[in-house]
């Protein structure tokens, strides 16, 4: 079609996670999405991404993969959220306002739910229980965890510490964000990480992992750890219980200096590349 | 006083495996030492088959069923009482010797380590038919043919032991005061608990236990529901008849200790520390390494592949190992031992990489002889265990010589001392760290291996046999003057 009618064609990437991380992905994934992403940019007049650090990534792939690309990737300021409706949502009954944090994501692999639960586990075998909040996976489950789940069965949900919200319901969501003491975000990697976007709109810190894009979506409104040191996300999620000042310290520097990113923008931002 | 060991249980898991496991190794081993050292002093055991009474077994004919099922060659001569030069060190029988039990438990059984698959077993089906249809079920499984030619001996000597040579029932020969010894893995025995009970009213008899780890308790994420639940209430049988509770290193005496405060009923004492051997014995000969592998040109990790071992861990690391080093400069990564349970995903995720590229290779069966040369061959070794009873890869690498790169976590830092060079094992960075140096550094592992063939001392099984002895002895005074 370029070359039929002179038309540019544009693209914008999220990830390219599964060339880089294929072992998160079930088996032959990547080798599809490779291929496809070679076609895309090196046909590409221009490339956008949703993040400095998929913009890197992007870069990177085509180095080493010897392909063309005129220009970086241009990066667009993504929206902050999407518009969640506000159910009348009351929270599950073992849940109070306050009590538990909440981590909100797909139950894979690549999101580090491994590291939660180990994390949690110290936290109980450190702290006082009624001092340890609720620890709360809400998504559905994925690929790769059935080896996960068995573990967290085995543990019995850690003594029932651990409450897995698997039904999908943006109403309940905002209502769940809402309620939550702070946040977790423990990913490996992301071409973004809108749970972190998200949990700011909402007010609430995120305790995250500081890896690839998610110190972009989170800025100095989150706490960060290496999602590849369980030990150094319990010193973190143990700081953020213990120290009565930190979170709601964080919480009023959210209040004060956070600026969520309207969609408007990131389609300005989408303009000016394309002029 | 005279010290009886219950070897009912090795005897019964020689019937239905054709390799012995970590804890028939050991405790066969120290069977061995105190038949050595104090042959005056202890007689050993069988159950009877009818009722709940126990007869002798004379100690040539466990020797006799031992080496029916391990194919291992006893020294010609005697070793020596501390001969740590002819038991030169090898190899804990890993998981992978032991034969599918058969397509009658398979399903439950794949999953677990064969300590837990025997009692399993045996809660299931008690009869002992059901043995004799799982016997017949390996027996049809190709890979076992050659073991069951074995094990057709064996059966052969276990009718032998069973009708000809019936020993004297302990009844005759006990005193009160006698000390009964568990060294296996008794719990692997339907009632066990209640004969004990029945045996220490009906003879004064004193009860002693030895406990290898009490992960499933302490960490039963790693176990399979059933089985940890079932182990549990074992050991809260135990510990309350329990006169005597050995251990085999302090870390798990501290776990035995937290669980017995836990259990209010309990009234023993704190276990005592048995130092457990180095050594087992030598293959006959040394294999050549696979083509894949050059000597000096990777990291092994021996351990069957499970949850708890911390697999995942060795793979991420070796992950960012190949992000930032030269390919050729980054070790071959092989895991050795066979594919366990509650790994499918991280299984999964190995394909998914292309194990690494290449980078990875797994070894799910090697024998005696190859897991010889693997090791003499290695850079170094790998054990990221989230948690152990002792750390016999530790050690073992040790004895050959070469340094563990080792999770710092319970009982790990006894088995590898300062020889080892140790990480969190909850910390994929610091042990990228920790790689990243052993590989660098031209002369850390230079080093720790000279200070490993200066100072390095293996422990003979006598000592462990001395140690566990002197545990029994002290107990027997603490009685006379109570």
């Amino acid at each position: 079609m370029k070359a039929k009618i002179g038309i540019r064609f544009v693209i914008l990437i999220y990830d390219i996670i599964p060339i880089l991380r294929p072992e998160f992905f079930p088996g032959g994934d990547e080798l599809l999405f490779a291929s496809f992403m070679r076609d895309c940019v090196s046909m590409a007049d221009k490339l956008m991404a949703i993040s400095e650090a998929t913009a890197n990534d992007v870069e990177n792939f085509a180095r080493n993969a010897n392909i063309d690309v005129p220009t970086r990737p241009s990066v667009l300021r993504i929206g902050t959220g999407f518009t969640l409706p506000e159910g009348k949502a009351e929270l599950p009954a073992n849940l109070v306002a306050g009590g538990y944090a909440l981590f909100v994501s797909t139950i894979e692999p690549r999101k580090n739910h491994i590291l939660a639960f180990l994390a949690w586990r110290r936290l109980l075998e450190t702290l006082p229980q009624d001092q340890v909040p609720q620890l709360v996976f809400a998504g559905r489950l994925g690929w790769m965890v059935s080896d996960l789940m068995y573990m967290i069965r085995d543990q019995n949900y850690h003594g029932g510490k651990l409450t897995i919200i698997e039904k999908p319901d943006d109403g309940l969501l905002a209502a769940r964000y809402r309620g939550a003491r702070f946040t977790l975000f423990p990913s490996f990697h992301e071409g973004w990480g809108l749970p972190v976007s998200e949990s700011l709109a909402f007010g609430k810190v995120c305790l995250a992992s500081d890896s690839s894009s998610i110190s972009e979506a989170g800025g100095p409104f989150c706490l960060y750890h290496d999602p590849e040191n369980v030990t150094a996300a319990f010193d973190v999620y143990r700081r953020a219980i213990e120290d009565p000042n930190l979170i709601p310290n964080m919480e009023q520097r959210i209040g004060e200096a956070y600026r969520p990113v309207p969609w408007s923008t990131s389609a300005r931002d989408m303009m000016s590349v394309l002029q | 006083m005279t010290i009886w060991f219950d070897v009912e249980d090795l005897l019964q898991y020689a019937r239905m495996a054709s390799r012995p496991s970590g804890i028939q190794r050991c405790s066969f081993e120290l069977y061995a030492a105190v038949a050595r050292l104090a042959p005056e002093q202890v007689g050993f055991l069988r159950h009877d088959t009818v009722g709940h009474g126990m007869r002798v077994i004379a100690w040539t004919d466990v020797e006799r069923a031992y080496h029916a099922m391990a194919h291992t060659r006893r020294p010609t001569q005697p070793p020596r009482s501390d001969g740590v030069h002819t038991t030169v060190p090898v190899l804990w029988r890993r998981i992978s010797r032991v034969p599918v039990i058969g397509p009658a438990l398979q399903t439950v059984a794949q999953c677990l380590p064969p300590e837990l698959r025997v009692p399993l077993g045996q809660a299931v089906r008690t009869q002992v038919a059901v043995f004799r249809a799982l016997a017949a079920a390996v027996r049809a499984i190709p890979r076992a043919v050659a073991a069951s030619r074995e094990r057709t001996s064996w059966d052969a000597l276990d009718r032998q032991l069973s009708s000809e040579r019936v020993g004297k029932d302990l009844r005759e020969v006990v005193h009160p005061g006698d000390f009964l010894v568990a060294l296996g893995a008794p719990w692997a025995l339907i009632d066990y608990p209640n004969r004990i009970a029945r045996l220490k009213a009906e003879m004064g008899i004193r009860f002693a236990l030895l406990i290898y780890d009490v992960i499933p308790i302490a960490r039963p994420e790693f176990f399979e529901r059933g089985p940890s639940m079932l182990f549990s209430a074992f050991m809260r049988d135990y510990v309350v008849i329990a006169d005597q509770l050995l251990t085999i290193s302090r870390s798990t005496a501290n776990d035995v200790g937290k669980f017995i405060g836990n259990e209010s009923t309990a009234a023993v004492r704190r276990p005592a520390v048995l130092r457990i051997g180095t050594g087992f014995i030598l293959p006959d000969f040394v294999s050549r390494l696979p083509d894949n592998l050059g000597d000096g040109g990777y990291a092994l990790f021996v351990s069957t592949i499970e949850a708890r071992k911390n697999h995942i861990l060795a793979f991420l690391a070796w992950r960012r190992l190949l992000e930032v080093l030269p390919r050729d400069r980054v070790p071959q990564l092989v895991f050795l031992g066979r594919v366990g349970w509650m790994v499918k995903d991280l299984m999964q995720q190995i394909r998914n990489s292309d194990y690494l590229g290449g980078k990875l290779t797994i070894i799910e069966n090697a024998d005696d002889p190859m897991l010889a040369a693997l090791n003499r061959g290695a850079r170094f070794t790998l054990f990221p265990s989230f948690y152990e009873g002792w750390g016999l890869p530790v050690s073992e690498s040790l004895a050959f010589g070469k340094v563990c790169l080792a999770s710092n976590s319970t009982s790990i830092p006894e088995a590898g001392g300062a020889f080892c060079l140790y990480h969190d094992p909850e910390s994929v960075s610091e042990a990228f760290e920790l790689y990243k140096r052993a590989i660098e550094e031209p002369d850390l592992i230079t080093n720790m291996e000279m200070r490993i063939r200066e100072e390095y001392q293996p422990v003979s099984w006598s000592v462990s046999a001395r140690d566990m002895l002197n545990a029994l002895m002290l107990s027997d005074q603490t009685a006379e003057s109570a």
